[in-house]
């Protein structure tokens, strides 16, 4: 009865209209592609699977949003063909998959920009370094820092409120690993922790002493209503977020790389091996679709090599093992 | 209640007293009717806020659409499908099971002493596995059926499967597929015989079977002699492909902003871009007018719709000159791909996170509900009905089978009907159990992933913008409406069977 | 069956029949044990796979978080814990009373609204209305009950919470917290505005344990009303009856005598529903939030109290929590990962003794009236 079930009865539209013109010579792609991974990357990759669909009515695409360590498991135990990451693949997992005997091919899609922004009427905060970040938002400075002037002599005694995404977001976890990093500290707790972006947005809106940090797209969406601060980069200048500066690496360290990790043995078959080099081919146009920013065109061509030629593994780790640290644009030279 | 009479006139306090206990009955009357009202109002306000939101949104192409990233084309098809199939699943295991248990419990009780203290436990277990938050059922479920504890190797590691047809897959240079008949899952061993022209090679037919006819005037050639072939056809497709995305992305308002075209512009975008690539067959003419036809159709528009629009472009240049320079080719010594197609029946060990776990999940929420309606509905039959036919000289099971049981099948029914609509309904051990979030096409075999209507809905209520809220109440119309058809049914029966008793 | 057939002789066939019939209904007996010891193996693979989880989670060597640092948790600090802490501060903790704060604030405010709402509905359906009204008000009820609860959930999420409880369609200009009686302005010069927020006075979280506990409450409102109403239709109508006869109006009669009488069926009810608002899912994953209640560190002890009060706020619940961790980037066998299970057995054991209780209530009443 499962196939009776088919949808093609009720589908209309002008996206069809137009693709009724490709009826050419050749067979059309049959089979499945199992997707799972990410949630950050999930609006990417759902864009790019509807897409697809639309121009290959046979191919089959699932894609899942079980975040990345759920995705990297269901990978490893076989049950996917793309695994979607915010962040490079752990050495833990990549331990995993070897063991399972799954090879992969890592693709970055896409920029992931983090903004910190202030409230409009904060006129005080003309840039900001991550130290400064660091001693605002680190729990061994709860009780210390309460307001602005603690963080800079030059700023106002106003009093510092929070705002940060869901602790489960891959954007907390990433300003986590920037502003904590290594050390055996945390982010502090007496923080307004929202998963709806618009709370946040609210929060900040209304109050002059505001802090508070979301993805990019979401800040290019509410330019209006808040102010990014311009963070302090690793050559010493002061870059705010936007698509040029995260494209160009400038907007460094809160700019992060999207990835899908492919396994190989999938590849070898013709609806898979399409998926990626349609990805792939304008994965920057469908990132910026979905609110992200494309990655520099020198990575995208890398990958492509890497996937034309079966290269496998992590780019994040070197030859004898050891983890590759840097932007994008560096690893994928 | 006595009345004082002008005849019989009563002491004043008890007058009063009178007076002040029929206030406070009248009251009384009135605060408990203020309490049934409300429990109503919030029923027509929570249908009121849902329509008003939801109704605008409803339509035939809401219903069959895909899920997608655009709020505005997204639908709900394969999520409405996949919500009835683990919904049938879910009944046709938990029927059985419930009522065997019920009529096992009401029917049979034992008189041994132990057995009896046996049968106290089970009843007294399903009366509390009602209670178990549905979240728990999932996490057995991922654990029972998805996983099966780990004793099946992981999922996808595919033992004892049946109902799957195995094929090698070779592809032509013009990327047509070619297949041969498999012997069964690929394996480390052995990976299929590479193209050879001594094999038979078949087409897919039109209806999808991938054994079709058989391939004739196929041209065979050698890995050395394809491969500059097709690095030619990429260096001259490339450039064409550069200039046609250049000529799109200058005819758009913005870096994100909607294209911008007339039949001037749209007709200079497409002639640079044929003439930057070099074409097999010197009339392009024919490729000019779809391309042209194309261009045009992407005036104002943006996002996917403009993406989609180019990439058929390209992909009808590309197809088209593939299938006009190789036709037929196909590379000797080409590896094969194991592939595969599935029988509805697919099965294997484990289950995965399939249609048949999602439903065999559900089954676990709905068994204590369908047992306890089906113990209601027999013991609501009178002894006397059983006491006769055993009387006749029926066994036990022939009294049960014969009399108790059909009286009860109505009450079984309802009950059963009831607590499939909560099954509709659940999305909690969906949610654990990890449906997809988008999916192209409903179920199609019993390990096939899914989507449910419910986790759905409630992907889309999560989402901050307005639009994703009117679809979700949009998806609740349609979930309500199947919710009360079923109640309807279960309304039907009952009033049936009352009619006939 | 067959003695009474004893004296008469048999045909052959028939005999054979029988013995073909005994096997059958053999078979049959054996097919109906085993359904009845599937709800069996039900409950033992529920407490085998919370059990051996939540020992791995206690597993004295630890386990990993998500940024490779090993965190080793005891039964003592699981179940005495006051914080509850896996990814912000400054060291984890993983005390489980924050998460069942946050399940009872929402159904502590479920019940607040549940169980009398739903009580006098029951005395009125029962004692008061006509016939006829109860069969049109009862099926109605009843399709309360079939709602789902991502229904509720999505209610509280856009009805509840924004226009009950932050009253949105009332926007009020916000005060510049540095100069009093003048408003915060934007860049053009408009003022900013804010939700006034409940009465004008509070201000209500987007996700807060109010909203997502009135969603709950609304969905406990059928229970409560058929189970109660149930326990008062229980009560004999003699004991109705005597007490008209001695004089009583209606609203004595229902509050004097017949709740009295159905109160073990009607506190069975309320268990009953408890059992569920603790169990409840979607509702709090949709409309409750994320933030663990804070029991301690929020200053003096009155401070304390009031943070863990708050109704206003965001909650995060347990079953909110397992959610959390089984659609979020937790990896599989880190101690997130495995701190779900032990939630999920606290829970499991929470619902069970609410419901073992409440069925051994309601079990008592039966065999009182029956």
């Amino acid at each position: 009865m499962f196939t009776t079930l088919k949808k093609t009865a009720f589908v209309a539209g002008a996206a069809l209209a137009i693709a009724t013109g490709t009826t050419s010579a050749q067979a059309e792609l049959a089979g499945e592609i199992k997707i799972d991974g990410s949630s950050t990357v999930y609006p990417i990759t759902q864009f790019v699977a509807e897409t697809f669909h639309d121009l290959n009515e046979k191919v089959n695409i699932s894609v899942g949003f079980s975040g990345t360590g759920g995705g990297m498991k269901k990978f490893a135990s076989g049950e996917t063909d793309i695994s979607c990451a915010s962040r490079p693949i752990k050495a833990k997992e990549a331990n995993a998959l070897k063991e399972a005997g799954i090879e992969f091919i890592e693709v970055p899609v896409a920029y992931d920009g983090l903004s910190i922004v202030v409230n409009k009427n904060n006129t005080w905060a003309e840039s900001m370094t991550v130290d400064q970040l660091q001693k605002m938002f680190l729990a061994s400075n709860k009780g210390k820092v309460k307001t602005w002037k603690d963080v800079d002599p030059s700023w106002p005694a106003i009093e510092i409120k929070m705002y940060i995404p869901g602790t489960d977001s891959g954007t907390f976890d990433y300003f986590k690993e920037v502003v904590v990093g290594k050390s055996e500290d945390a982010i502090r707790d007496d923080v307004s922790e929202s998963e709806d972006d618009n709370v946040l947005v609210t929060g900040i809106t209304g109050d002059r002493g505001a802090i508070g940090f979301f993805g990019a797209a979401y800040y290019f969406a509410n330019k209006d209503s808040l102010r990014a601060v311009p963070i302090i980069n690793k050559a010493g200048k002061a870059v705010g977020p936007n698509p040029k500066s995260i494209e160009s690496g400038d907007y460094n360290p809160f700019s992060r790389p999207l990835f899908i990790y492919v396994k190989k043995s999938s590849l070898e078959r013709p609806e898979v091996k399409a998926f990626v080099d349609f990805y792939l081919a304008d994965a920057g146009d469908f990132s910026e679709e979905v609110g992200y920013v494309a990655l520099p065109a020198m990575v995208y061509d890398r990958a492509k090599a890497n996937v034309k030629s079966k290269k496998t593994g992590t780019q994040y780790t070197d030859a004898s093992g050891e983890k590759v640290e840097g932007p994008v644009t560096e690893v994928y030279k | 209640m006595p009345d004082a009479t002008p005849d019989n006139p009563k002491p004043k306090h008890i007058v009063r007293s009178t007076n002040k206990r029929m206030r406070s009955n009248v009251l009384f009357n009135s605060i408990c009717f203020g309490a049934t009202l409300l429990a109503l109002i919030i029923l027509v306000v929570l249908l009121v806020s849902i329509l008003t939101q939801g109704v605008g949104s409803l339509s035939f192409r809401f219903i069959g659409a895909l899920n997608s990233s655009d709020p505005h084309k997204a639908g709900i098809w394969t999520s409405l499908v996949g919500t009835l199939v683990i919904c049938l699943i879910c009944a046709l295991s938990a029927i059985p099971l419930g009522v065997g248990t019920a009529i096992l419990i009401e029917e049979f009780k034992p008189r041994n002493r132990y057995l009896l203290w046996l049968h106290a436990i089970i009843d007294t277990n399903i009366r509390n596995l009602a209670g178990v938050p549905s979240i728990v059922y999932g996490i057995l479920g991922v654990t029972a059926f998805a996983t099966m504890f780990g004793l099946f190797g992981s999922m996808n590691s595919g033992n004892f499967a049946v109902g799957q047809t195995w094929y090698d897959q070779y592809q032509g240079e013009d990327k047509q597929l070619y297949y041969v008949p498999a012997d069964g899952p690929p394996n480390d061993e052995e990976t299929g015989k590479p193209a050879d022209p001594s094999m038979t090679l078949y087409v897919p037919s039109a209806s999808g079977d991938r054994i079709g006819k058989v391939a004739t005037d196929l041209e065979w050639v050698t890995a050395e002699d394809i491969e500059p072939r097709v690095n030619a056809i990429e260096e001259e497709l490339a450039a064409f492909i550069k200039v046609f995305r250049a000529g799109i992305t200058d005819a758009r308002e913005s870096r994100r902003g909607p294209v911008r075209v007339d039949q001037a512009s749209a007709e200079s975008i497409v002639d640079k871009a044929i003439q930057a690539g070099t074409w097999k067959n010197p009339d392009t003419s024919v490729l000019r007018g779809k391309l042209l036809e194309l261009v045009l159709g992407l005036d104002g528009k943006a996002g996917g719709d403009l993406i989609k629009a180019r990439k058929i472009a390209i992909n009808i240049a590309v197809d088209s000159e593939y299938a006009a320079r190789m036709p037929n080719v196909i590379t000797k010594g080409a590896a094969p791909v194991r592939v595969d197609t599935k029988s509805w029946y697919h099965l294997a060990l484990p289950f995965g996170r399939g249609v048949l776990a999602g439903g065999l999940t559900l089954m676990l929420v709905i068994l204590p509900i369908v047992i306890v309606a089906s113990q209601e509905a027999l013991r609501a039959v009178p002894g006397s009905f059983r006491q006769g036919a055993l009387a006749l000289g029926s066994t036990k099971w022939q009294s049960v089978s014969k009399t108790a049981l059909p009286a009860a099948i109505p009450g079984i029914c309802t009950g059963t009907i009831l607590a499939l609509s909560r099954a509709i309904g659940e999305a909690a051990p969906i949610l654990v159990l990890g449906g997809t979030g988008f999916i192209t096409s409903p179920p199609r075999n019993l390990m096939d992933s899914f989507s449910a209507l419910p986790m759905t809905i409630f992907q889309w209520t999560k989402e901050p913008e307005v639009e994703y809220k009117t679809i979700a109440a949009a998806g609740i119309i349609v979930l309500l409406i199947v919710l009360l058809s079923f109640n309807a049914i279960a309304i039907y029966i009952r009033q049936r069977a009352s009619k006939h008793q | 069956m067959s003695d009474a057939n004893t004296d008469i002789q048999l045909p052959l066939s028939k005999k054979r029949s029988q013995t073909a019939q005994k096997i059958r209904e053999r078979i049959i007996m054996a097919s109906l044990i085993f359904c009845a010891g599937v709800t069996v193996t039900i409950t033992l693979g529920i407490v085998f796979i919370l059990l051996t989880q939540t020992l791995e989670f206690f597993n004295p060597e630890g386990h990993m978080d998500g940024q490779g640092n090993v965190s080793v948790v005891s039964p003592i600090d699981f179940f005495f814990g006051l914080e509850w802490n896996p990814l912000l501060g400054g060291e984890k903790h993983f005390g489980v009373w924050p998460l069942i704060f946050g399940t009872m604030k929402v159904a502590i405010v479920a019940m607040i609204f549940a169980l009398p709402v739903g009580l006098i509905s029951a005395i009125w359906l029962s004692e008061y209305a006509k016939p006829k009204v109860r069969n049109i008000i009862k099926p109605i009820i009843e399709v309360l009950a079939g709602v789902p609860t991502v229904v509720f959930g999505f209610f509280a999420v856009t009805f509840i919470t924004p226009y009950l409880l932050r009253w949105e369609w009332w926007r009020v200009k916000i005060p510049d917290p540095e100069n009093a009686g003048q408003y915060l302005k934007d860049d053009a010069g408009n003022f900013l505005t804010e939700p006034a927020g409940l009465f004008g006075l509070f201000d209500v979280e987007v996700y807060n344990a109010m909203g997502a506990g009135l969603a709950v409450g609304i969905m406990c409102l059928p229970i409560v009303i058929s189970l109660s109403e149930d326990a008062l239709r229980a009560v004999p109508r003699a004991l109705r009856e005597g007490s008209y006869g001695l004089g009583a109006s209606k609203f004595e009669t229902s509050v004097r005598v017949v709740v009295p009488a159905a109160l073990s069926g009607i506190s069975a009810a309320f268990l009953l529903a408890v059992a569920r608002a603790v169990g409840e899912t979607m509702i709090v994953a949709l409309a409750a939030g994320a933030s663990p209640t804070k029991l301690i560190g929020q200053g003096s002890l009155l401070d304390n109290l009031t943070s863990a009060a708050a109704l206003d706020e965001s909650v995060l619940p347990m079953t909110g929590y397992i959610v959390k961790i089984f659609t979020g980037d937790a990896a599989h066998g880190t101690v997130e990962y495995y701190s779900s299970y032990a939630v999920a057995a606290t829970l499991f054991i929470i619902t069970l003794t609410l419901v073992i209780f409440g069925n051994i209530i309601q079990q008592r009443f039966r065999e009182k009236y029956d």
